[in-house]
């Protein structure tokens, strides 16, 4: 949500433009865009602008909204003939079967779209971590980390399933954790 | 697939009980003397750790418990160096059982106790960092509704 605070002519051309870039308008109060000479509000983050740059704040805040766009935390799985919404949270690791990319879940398994390389990526920041060459696992469901020789771990998971980092892999693993 | 850091962990651990046993040696050995017993302590610890990470490189993974790991880990790694330390000392022309060759011994023993407790130690670090981790992730998802099936903090 976007408040403006700035002259008539100026805000029309803004809401032009922030419309077509899907960004909501209204006075929630989550960021303003105040035009310089103008009074600032008191009790929210506020982005001050010249009427010349107007273009650039648009540019800021859309390439904002895309980027919290890009960070889905959420994915639809398939079990048999029906489709579930999965969150990131509830997926407990994800693997790579002959099936394609499996969600495992306290509920069961569900066939997601997408490649491991995308999850590792777009869930790093949600605690996924790859741990072998074909699986990403939730730390938030790690019970235990179990060391063993060779430089390779065992995570034990909450529902008692255990998971075996590879020793190419365990680095990620130590600088996930920063061990 | 061996693990060459580990090998040089115990050629570091080897050098380091050397150091050690500089300090029941004789007060008249010659530098040159001290610095080659540290340098075959080294690598001793070095065929060790090379011999160590083959036997356990066989061990199945299915097996994997905290307690087998260290239970295993500090078994061989005690048993092997007492073992090469005696017959270090007895090769030496002296007896083992005396006082100087068994206090040798049991300083062996000590230090690689003292390096698996380390070890340990390095395990507890990595259960409080993970839970750490863990308390982290659970703030950052605990006011996003999308984690939470669209209810804001629910």
């Amino acid at each position: 949500m976007v408040q403006l605070v700035c002259s008539p002519d100026l805000r029309a051309r803004l809401e032009r433009e922030l419309a077509a870039h899907d960004v909501e308008l209204g006075t929630g109060n989550r960021w303003v865009l105040v035009e310089r000479g103008y009074e600032v509000p008191v009790g929210c983050p506020a982005i001050v602008f010249d009427a010349l740059d107007f273009m650039d704040v648009v540019r800021l805040l859309v390439a904002g909204v895309r980027e919290q766009h890009g960070a889905v935390r959420s994915v639809v799985g398939q079990r048999g003939s029906a489709f579930v919404v999965l969150t990131a949270r509830e997926v407990v690791y994800l693997e790579a079967a002959a099936e394609g990319i499996v969600a495992r879940t306290a509920s069961g398994r569900d066939r997601v779209r997408g490649t491991l390389q995308h999850y590792e990526v777009s869930w790093a920041g949600l605690g996924f971590v790859r741990i072998n060459r074909s699986q990403l696992v939730n730390l938030a469901h790690v019970r235990e980390i179990v060391p063993w020789f060779n430089s390779r771990y065992v995570l034990r998971l909450a529902g008692g399933e255990e998971l075996e980092v590879s020793k190419t892999y365990a680095k990620r693993l130590r600088s996930a954790l920063k061990i | 697939m061996t693990d060459t850091t580990a090998i040089l962990k115990s050629f570091a651990l080897g050098s380091a009980v050397g150091v050690a046993l500089q300090v029941s040696a004789a007060a008249n050995v010659h530098f040159s003397d001290r610095a080659l017993t540290v340098l075959a302590c080294g690598a001793v610890g070095l065929v060790i750790g090379a011999v160590t990470e083959w036997l356990t490189s066989l061990l199945p993974i299915r097996i994997a418990r905290t307690a087998v790991y260290f239970l295993i880990n500090n078994l061989i790694a005690v048993v092997v160096s007492a073992v090469v330390t005696a017959v270090l000392v007895a090769s030496a022309s002296a007896n083992v059982l005396d006082r100087s060759g068994l206090m040798s011994v049991l300083l062996v023993i000590a230090i690689i106790c003292v390096a698996n407790l380390g070890d340990f130690l390095l395990y507890r670090r990595a259960q409080r960092r993970l839970h750490a981790v863990q308390a982290t992730l659970a703030v950052a998802t605990a006011g996003d509704p999308e984690q939470n099936g669209g209810l804001p903090g629910g």
